[in-house]
């Protein structure tokens, strides 16, 4: 993937003390693949607590950096382009918006999960429609055989939350199991 | 009180390359509850029929983290849930189970 596509509006200062995009420091476009890298988001957030150390309650402060530093690994979704965004507003906006369906190029429901469907009262359509729109996406850190993340899609179905656990990598999703929540 | 297991030694297994997921069948029938015995990483899953016996058990991981853990973590999870002890019997007939030439071969390839 070659996008060059800024994925973060990030600030620092140049020769002069002056605040400037990061990307023009350093004189190049921030490259999507370096979504991975957070170091420079968490620079952003501890120069923003400091700048407001004192202004915003205790919560929002240094000891509460955890709180902005988790919603910095969010903040594109967000649709902020700096971490001076991500206020309530756009917090509680995040929170109640349906999770945007991702955008995979495929997904693949192993023989496993079509068998286990057949016990456990789900259909294939079912799985498909829960990852295609879920209720709820969980991205844990857990990596799966061919190095993806581990996703776990939820959808409620007539009372019932089916859950499928899933791979995800290169835009793929490799359905590995599902079953109902009880 | 009735077996915690529908039947004593699994009926078959499945492996699923794809998903490194292992599971093994006690009964073909009808899931009525499926338990999250451990639902981190590795996963552990166990399928109960509407008597609450368990008809099956599918972990998550199995070349990741090895038959050994799975062995471990069910039964101790097991124990948790059901508030039954597996018996060394019953643990060393999944180990022989999962020991055969055919599931040697699944889990090397």
């Amino acid at each position: 993937m070659n996008s060059t596509k800024p994925f973060l509006k990030l600030f620092a200062q140049n020769h002069a003390g002056e605040l400037v995009p990061v990307e023009l420091v350093r004189g190049q476009p921030v490259p999507v693949e370096l979504a991975d890298e957070r170091e420079p988001i968490l620079t952003e957030v501890d120069r923003y607590l400091d700048e407001y150390a004192g202004q915003r309650s205790v919560s929002y402060t240094r000891g509460g950096g955890y709180v902005l530093r988790s919603w910095a690994n969010d903040i594109t979704e967000m649709e902020c382009t700096c971490v001076q965004e991500v206020e309530t507003r756009h917090c509680q906006a995040w929170f109640n918006a349906p999770s945007p369906m991702p955008p995979f190029d495929s997904i693949e429901l192993s023989d496993h999960v079509s068998q286990r469907g057949l016990q456990r009262g789900y259909t294939e359509r079912h799985a498909r429609d829960c990852i295609e729109n879920p209720d709820h996406i969980e991205k844990t850190q857990e990596l799966g055989l061919k190095g993806g993340l581990i996703w776990k899609f939820r959808k409620l179905y007539m009372g019932r939350t089916l859950l499928i656990v899933a791979e995800v990598y290169k835009n793929t999703c490799y359905a590995i199991t599902a079953y109902w929540l009880q | 009180m009735k077996p915690i297991f529908a039947n004593p030694t699994p009926l078959k297994y499945s492996y699923n390359p794809k998903g490194d997921v292992l599971y093994l069948t006690f009964a073909k029938e009808k899931v009525a509850k499926t338990f999250e015995v451990l639902k981190d990483w590795p996963m552990v899953l166990v399928d109960v029929n509407d008597q609450s016996q368990i008809i099956g058990v599918e972990y998550i991981g199995v070349k990741q983290f090895g038959i050994e853990v799975f062995m471990r973590l069910l039964r101790e999870r097991v124990k948790n849930l059901f508030g039954v002890e597996l018996t060394d019997e019953e643990v060393g007939s999944f180990m022989l189970f999962l020991k055969t030439p055919e599931a040697e071969l699944a889990l090397a390839s």
